[in-house]
């Protein structure tokens, strides 16, 4: 039964839990489990959220993206123009210099988020205008 | 309890575009002074005086004779307590209780009246918004709390109706009062299109609507803590039907009512923030009526539910072409009346005192139905189609392209702000006249 009680006066004078299901554990196992798959799927979801309107990133795109990182890490491994800079003075900051190039893979990476941020931007714009009224 | 009231006066004012602002916020801030009023002079006595009407007695007043049985003589000591003019109701050393209770029963009075105020933004006039926020805070929703939320109500006397939260006698009524009026107010201009395809009106600040929400959270916990009894001379909790409950455990369920609530909208209406945030109210409101005999995983479940379910309500009344400024038929209307009757299911059985039925299905459909078609569409409907015959419900075309914050108060809301009708009318027609805007994709300011 639902309720723990028969009769009134076993309910009103009851020490203890007076909740649905308070003698029968096993339903309240199964209702936990239940809501511990609501709670899963809660974070799963939210991980796979999009709206019905939100383009998802095409092969095409996708490729143009990977292109577009592709191109700018080969730039940056192609040697530049010499620099005017007097010899003297581009040794005086190798530490510096070396620390840049360090940072190369991790500008790229950076340059492809822009791109990716840029797309969601879009998909987030088109989304916040259908939605509200 | 206020805070709920603060939180529709943000949540109201964010769902308005800048030109209604004002107006809006004025307009549910009127709430507080029609409801307050007319529950005074009336409302608090029609709670005390009709829960046996028409089904086990009359109406309760002056020509009461108190001796006809034991339960006249006891309910008579309330109706005495609640006329104007009654000693009650003023400071007096012998009577500490009776104003507290009229005072979060006019809250919750104002509560009801709010819910039906943002739905009817941005075209209602306000004297008719004032008489139907007493129509229903001082009478309708008073009448269902006479018969299903009050010890000797017939509803709760004959049929066994649990409603601990006011899943149906609140929001219920609400939220069908409020679709009753919608359909004689009819939509905003602009939010259909020549096909009758909804367009989009935006908010013009939906983190006001949000943050209003949160403090319509806040309040909920205290609106739901006031429907725990505890009187001077008593050992133990009670509802207002007389069943022990705890006042911890509506902590715990409120917490995890808005958490479930708020995953199921999140989930339905997939991040939608308009969706998600009212979620949490959905869940709330569905769980809210077993609230006192629910075990948390039961609210959890229940809230979610519903939640998930609102957001294709809202859309569905949408598409009928029917315009709800802020979901309150799907959030209130719905919720309420899914809370109330899923009780007869989650809470089957539950014994509520001698002589009176048990918690059951029917008893709960049929009280649902009462409080929602009864005493909730048919009045709403009636009310604002009397309103319309006398072409006193909406305000006239002009006023409402204009916005009603210039046209009602003379006042804009952002008057320093280059707004876009204000940025039209400059590049336009060089100041000379405002112009309003409109595009094909949203619907005209």
């Amino acid at each position: 039964m639902i309720s723990p009680f028969s009769s009134f006066k076993e309910f009103s004078e009851a020490k203890g839990p007076v909740y649905t299901f308070a003698n029968n554990p096993t339903m309240i196992a199964i209702l936990l489990v239940i809501c511990l798959g609501i709670t899963v799927y809660f974070f799963y979801a939210s991980f796979t959220m999009k709206q019905e309107d939100s383009k998802p990133v095409t092969p095409a795109t996708l490729a143009m993206l990977l292109l577009a990182g592709a191109a700018s890490l080969i730039g940056s491994l192609i040697p530049g123009q010499p620099s005017r800079q007097p010899t003297a003075a581009y040794r005086s900051q190798p530490a510096i210099q070396r620390q840049a190039r360090d940072w190369q893979p991790l500008a790229v990476l950076g340059l492809t988020g822009v791109g990716g941020s840029l797309f969601g931007r879009k998909k987030t714009s088109r989304r916040r205008r259908r939605s509200l009224r | 309890m206020l805070l709920i009231h603060a939180g529709f006066l943000a949540y109201e004012g964010g769902a308005s575009r800048t030109k209604n602002v004002l107006a809006t916020m004025v307009k549910n801030l009127l709430t507080l002074a029609s409801v307050g009023l007319a529950f005074f002079f009336f409302g608090w006595w029609v709670y005390n005086a009709f829960p046996f009407f028409p089904l086990t007695g009359g109406i309760l007043g002056p020509w009461t004779n108190p001796a006809e049985s034991e339960t006249i003589k006891t309910a008579m000591v309330y109706v005495d307590a609640s006329y104007p003019w009654s000693p009650a109701l003023g400071p007096n050393t012998s009577d500490h209780m009776t104003g507290v209770f009229f005072f979060a029963f006019a809250l919750f009075a104002m509560t009801t009246a709010s819910i039906l105020s943002g739905a009817l933004i941005e075209r209602v006039k306000i004297g008719a918004y004032l008489i139907l926020s007493i129509v229903l805070g001082a009478f309708t929703w008073v009448v269902a709390a006479a018969w299903g939320w009050n010890a000797f109500g017939w509803m709760f006397t004959k049929l066994g109706y649990h409603d601990f939260g006011c899943s149906a006698v609140v929001h219920g009524v609400s939220g069908f009062f409020t679709l009753g009026v919608l359909l004689n107010l009819g939509p905003r201009i602009g939010k259909y299109d020549q096909n009758g395809k909804p367009r989009p009106i935006l908010p013009h600040n939906l983190p006001l609507t949000m943050v209003g929400l949160m403090l319509i959270f806040v309040g909920f916990y205290a609106f739901l803590a006031a429907c725990v009894i505890f009187l001077p001379g008593y050992t133990k909790e009670t509802t207002i039907y007389g069943t022990p409950m705890t006042l911890a455990s509506i902590g715990v369920s409120t917490t995890l009512a808005l958490a479930a609530g708020l995953v199921g909208a999140y989930v339905s209406s997939k991040g939608d923030p308009f969706f998600t945030i009212s979620g949490g109210l959905a869940g709330i409101i569905s769980a809210g009526a077993g609230m006192d005999l629910y075990h948390p995983t039961i609210v959890i479940i229940l809230a979610f539910i519903g939640a998930f379910c609102m957001p294709k309500v809202i859309i569905a009344i949408e598409r009928m072409g029917i315009d709800d400024a802020v979901g309150a038929v799907g959030v209130h209307g719905f919720c309420g009346l899914f809370g109330s009757v899923v009780v007869g299911i989650a809470a089957f059985g539950y014994p509520q005192g001698d002589g009176i039925p048990s918690i059951n299905l029917i008893g709960q459909v049929i009280s649902a139905l009462v409080c929602t078609i009864l005493l909730g569409f048919l009045p709403g409907y009636g009310s604002s189609w009397l309103l319309k015959k006398f072409n006193l419900l909406r305000v006239s075309r002009e006023d409402e392209i204009k916005g009603l914050d210039l046209a009602d108060l003379g006042v804009e809301g952002y008057p320093e702000y280059a707004t876009p009708s204000f940025v039209t009318h400059v590049t336009t027609n060089g100041g000379t006249e405002r112009q309003s805007m409109s595009s094909p994709e949203l619907a005209t300011e």
